[in-house]
C-alpha cells in the first residue's frame, strides 16, 4: 500500500489552497491546535523539505480555539516543489478548486468571527489493482456524494463534508471489492461520541482519534466478502516511507516517492516489472517522477492521463478501422451493383441486337461460303501465265526444255510434265519458278532419262504450289 | 473476473483478429468472390453486346454485296434450264476465243447448305493465245462460272485442255 508520509509536526494539518504571488508560491494551510509549537515545527519541517528555512515565513490568517489557518510562503520553492512537499508532508492533496478563494489569503477580521472553517479534506487511500479501474470508481464516490478532488493510481484523495476536519481515514479497498469501498468506510470509522450514525453517502464523522492502521487492517482481514470468502488485506507500509523521524534518526527529510515506493515494496525495481506484477498491489503503469520536484502528483495524473489517452487511441484506431473495413465493404457492394447494372444493360442490347444480328451474320455465312466456292487458292489463268513468263524470261538458260502437260486442280496444286536435253535445265526452271514468287516447286524435280540410239531423252515432273496463301476476302 | 493489462490487450487483440476474421471471411471475401463473378459476367455481356453491334453495324455492307452476288448467281427456273444456259455461254466463249470445242458436256449437279453447283466438262483445242483467252473469259464471266480442274496437252503442236467448270444456283428456300 503506498500512503503519502506525514510529517510529525504536522499532524491534522491540511493544505486548504495554493497560489503564486510575484513569484512566490503561498500555500493556505489549516492545522488543528494553534499552539506555536506546532506552527514552529511546521514551518522548520516545511523549509527544511523545501531547502529554504530562511526565507520560509508563515502569516496566521485565522485562529480558533480548535485550529487554526496560515499562510506559508515559500519564495525560492516551485510550484511542482510545494505539492510534492504538501502531499509528502500532509499527505493530502490540493483541493484544487479553493485556490482562488480569496478568503483564505486574508486576515479575518476577527479571530473568533462567524467566517466558516473550510472545508475539511478527507484523505482515503485506495489501492487499485487495476488502474482503469479508477474512472469508475471516481463516479462511484461522486454518486456516493463524494468530491473527488484528484486521482492518483494507488491513491484517490476525495474530500467529503464532515463536520470536523480533524480527522482522516485511510481505507484500504482491495481488488474485486471496490465497489464495497463505502460500507467499508462506515464499518471502519469511528463512531461518532454522540453516538449519531454516519450519513448515507458520507464517510462517518469521527471522534475522539483515528483507528490505528492495525486495528483498521484488522476490521479488513476479519471482513467477508460476498461470497464469504476472506478480504485481502495488505498491511500499510506507513513506517518505512518516512525516513528518520520516527525512526528516530533525526528530523524528517523528504523522500523520493519511487524510493517511498521501493522502501514500501522492496522487490519493487522497476514499474510494470516482472517483480512489480508480483507485488499485492498491482503497480504496473505507475510511473513515478524519479525527482520529489517533480512532483507525484503530476506524474500520477501524466501517467493515468496517458493511459486515458491510449485507450481512446485505442478506441478511436478501432472505430476507423471498423468505418474503413464498412467503407471497403460499401464500395464493394456499391461496385458490385453498378456492374451489374451495366450487365442488365448489356443484356439489353443483346436482347434488342441478337435478332438482327443473327439475321446478318446469316447474310456473312452465305456470302463467305459463295466466295469460298468462287475464288481461287491461284487462278489457272496465273498459273499459265507464270510459267509462260518464267520460260520466256530464261529462254537462254532453259533451252531445250518443253513443257508436255500441264493438270491444274481447285486447291492450287500444279503438276508439270515436262522434258529437256539436259538434266541441268529441269533444276534451272524449278530455281527460276521459285524466283519468280508467283509458285514454288514442292520438293525437286523428278528426273527421268531415256536413251534412244544416241540421243538422251530427260523427262521430269515438278509439283506447284501457290507461293502465299489466297487471303480472305469480305465485303 | 479479473483480468490483468497483458491479459487484456492479449484478449484484446483475440477478439480485433476474430472480427478482422470474421468480416474477411463472412462479408469481404464473398463480396470480392461475387464481384469478381460479376465483373467476369458483365465483361462478357459487354463484350457480346459489341460484337452484336459490330455485326448490325455492318448489316447494310453485307446486304448490299449479298444483293450483288444474288443478281449473278442467280437461280434459274429449273436445272436443266441452268444447264442450257451454262452450255451455250462457255460454247459462245470459246468460239469468240478461237478454241475448237472437242467436248461441251453437263457432268454433275450438287446440291451444297446455301446452293446448288452445276458442273460441265469442256475440252477444246487451239495455240497458247486461244487457250489463254478462253480461261481468261471463263474466270472472269458474267455467269460466275469457276474452273475447278484444268488439264493442259501438248498433241500435235496444240493444246489440248480438259475442264471442269461449275456455277453456282442460290436456292430460293435459302433466301435470307
Amino acid at each position: 500500500m503506498i500512503v503519502f508520509a506525514r510529517d510529525a509536526g504536522a499532524e491534522g494539518w491540511r493544505a486548504l489552497a495554493l497560489r503564486e504571488r510575484r513569484g512566490q508560491w503561498q500555500v493556505a494551510l489549516s492545522a488543528t491546535g494553534s499552539n506555536a509549537e506546532e506552527l514552529a515545527k511546521f514551518s522548520a519541517g516545511a523549509a527544511a523539505a523545501l531547502g529554504s528555512e530562511a526565507a520560509s515565513r508563515v502569516v496566521l490568517l485565522l485562529r480558533r480555539s480548535d485550529y487554526s489557518v496560515l499562510r506559508l510562503i515559500l519564495p525560492q520553492a516551485t510550484g511542482d516543489e510545494v505539492r510534492a512537499m504538501l502531499a509528502y508532508r500532509l499527505g493530502s492533496m490540493l483541493p484544487l478548486d479553493l485556490e482562488d478563494s480569496a478568503w483564505m489569503w486574508e486576515r479575518a477580521p476577527e479571530a473568533d468571527g462567524p467566517l466558516a472553517p473550510p472545508a475539511p479534506t478527507q484523505v482515503v487511500d485506495v489501492a487499485w489493482t487495476s488502474l482503469k479501474r479508477v474512472e469508475s470508481q471516481v463516479a462511484f464516490c461522486r454518486q456516493a456524494g463524494l468530491d473527488v478532488r484528484a486521482v492518483l493510481p494507488t491513491l484517490l484523495v476525495v474530500r467529503a463534508g464532515l463536520a470536523q476536519p480533524e480527522e482522516e481515514h485511510r481505507l484500504l479497498l482491495l481488488d474485486g471489492r471496490n465497489a464495497e469501498w463505502l460500507e467499508w468506510a462506515q464499518s471502519v470509522a469511528v463512531p461518532a461520541p454522540d453516538g449519531q450514525s454516519a450519513s448515507p453517502g458520507m464517510l462517518p464523522p469521527p471522534a475522539g482519534r483515528a483507528r490505528p492502521q492495525s486495528e483498521v487492517a484488522k476490521i479488513l482481514t476479519e471482513t467477508r466478502d460476498e461470497e464469504g470468502g476472506p478480504i485481502e488485506v495488505w498491511p500499510v507500509a506507513e513506517e518505512r516511507l518516512v525516513d528518520g523521524a520516527r525512526a528516530g534518526h533525526g528530523p524528517a527529510r523528504p523522500v523520493p516517492w519511487s524510493e517511498a515506493v521501493r522502501n514500501a515494496f522492496p522487490g519493487l525495481t522497476q514499474a510494470g516489472s516482472e517483480d512489480a506484477a508480483d507485488l499485492p498491489l498491482a503497480l504496473a503503469g505507475w510511473r513515478w517522477a524519479e525527482t520529489p520536484t517533480a512532483g507525484m502528483l503530476p506524474a500520477a495524473l501524466v501517467s493515468n492521463r496517458q493511459s486515458e489517452s491510449r485507450q481512446r487511441l485505442l478506441i478511436q484506431v478501432a472505430i476507423l478501422a471498423l468505418l474503413l473495413l464498412l467503407l471497403v465493404a460499401g464500395n464493394g457492394a456499391v461496385y458490385r451493383k453498378s456492374l451489374e447494372r451495366q450487365r442488365d444493360d448489356s443484356q439489353t442490347q443483346i436482347a434488342r441486337l441478337s435478332g438482327r444480328a443473327k439475321s446478318v451474320e446469316a447474310v456473312r455465312e452465305r456470302i463467305e461460303a459463295i466466295n469460298e466456292q468462287l475464288e481461287y487458292e491461284i487462278p489457272p489463268l496465273e498459273v499459265l501465265a507464270a510459267l509462260q513468263e518464267t520460260l520466256r524470261a530464261n529462254d537462254r538458260e532453259l533451252e531445250g526444255l518443253f513443257l508436255d502437260s500441264l493438270n491444274w486442280e481447285e486447291g492450287g496444286q500444279t503438276v508439270i510434265e515436262g522434258h529437256s536435253l539436259n538434266d541441268i535445265t529441269p533444276w534451272r526452271f524449278a530455281e527460276a519458278l521459285n524466283a519468280k514468287g508467283t509458285l514454288r516447286v514442292v520438293g525437286s524435280p523428278r528426273l527421268q532419262f531415256r536413251q534412244y540410239g544416241d540421243t538422251r531423252s530427260i523427262r521430269f515432273t515438278m509439283t506447284l504450289l501457290p507461293a502465299k496463301a489466297r487471303s480472305q476476302q469480305t465485303p | 473476473m479479473n483480468v490483468n493489462k497483458r491479459e487484456r490487450i492479449l484478449l484484446l487483440a483475440t477478439v480485433a483478429i476474430a472480427v478482422l476474421a470474421g468480416f474477411q471471411m463472412l462479408v469481404l471475401r464473398p463480396l470480392m468472390g461475387d464481384s469478381k463473378g460479376a465483373r467476369v459476367r458483365t465483361a462478357l455481356s459487354v463484350r457480346e453486346s459489341a460484337r452484336l453491334r459490330a455485326v448490325t453495324d455492318q448489316a447494310a455492307a453485307y446486304e448490299k454485296a449479298f444483293a450483288d452476288i444474288r443478281e449473278r448467281v442467280t437461280t434459274s427456273d429449273s436445272v436443266q434450264r441452268e444447264i442450257i444456259t451454262m452450255l451455250l455461254a462457255i460454247e459462245s466463249l470459246a468460239e469468240d476465243s478461237g478454241v475448237e470445242i472437242l467436248e461441251n458436256s453437263h457432268l454433275k449437279d450438287e446440291s451444297l447448305e446455301y446452293f446448288d453447283r452445276h458442273t460441265v466438262r469442256f475440252r477444246g483445242a487451239g495455240d497458247t493465245e486461244q487457250l489463254t483467252r478462253f480461261l481468261h473469259a471463263v474466270q472472269n464471266s458474267e455467269l460466275l462460272f469457276k474452273i475447278r480442274t484444268m488439264k493442259l496437252r501438248m498433241k500435235n503442236n496444240r493444246l489440248e485442255s480438259e475442264l471442269e467448270i461449275v456455277r453456282l444456283g442460290i436456292r430460293d428456300e435459302v433466301e435470307p
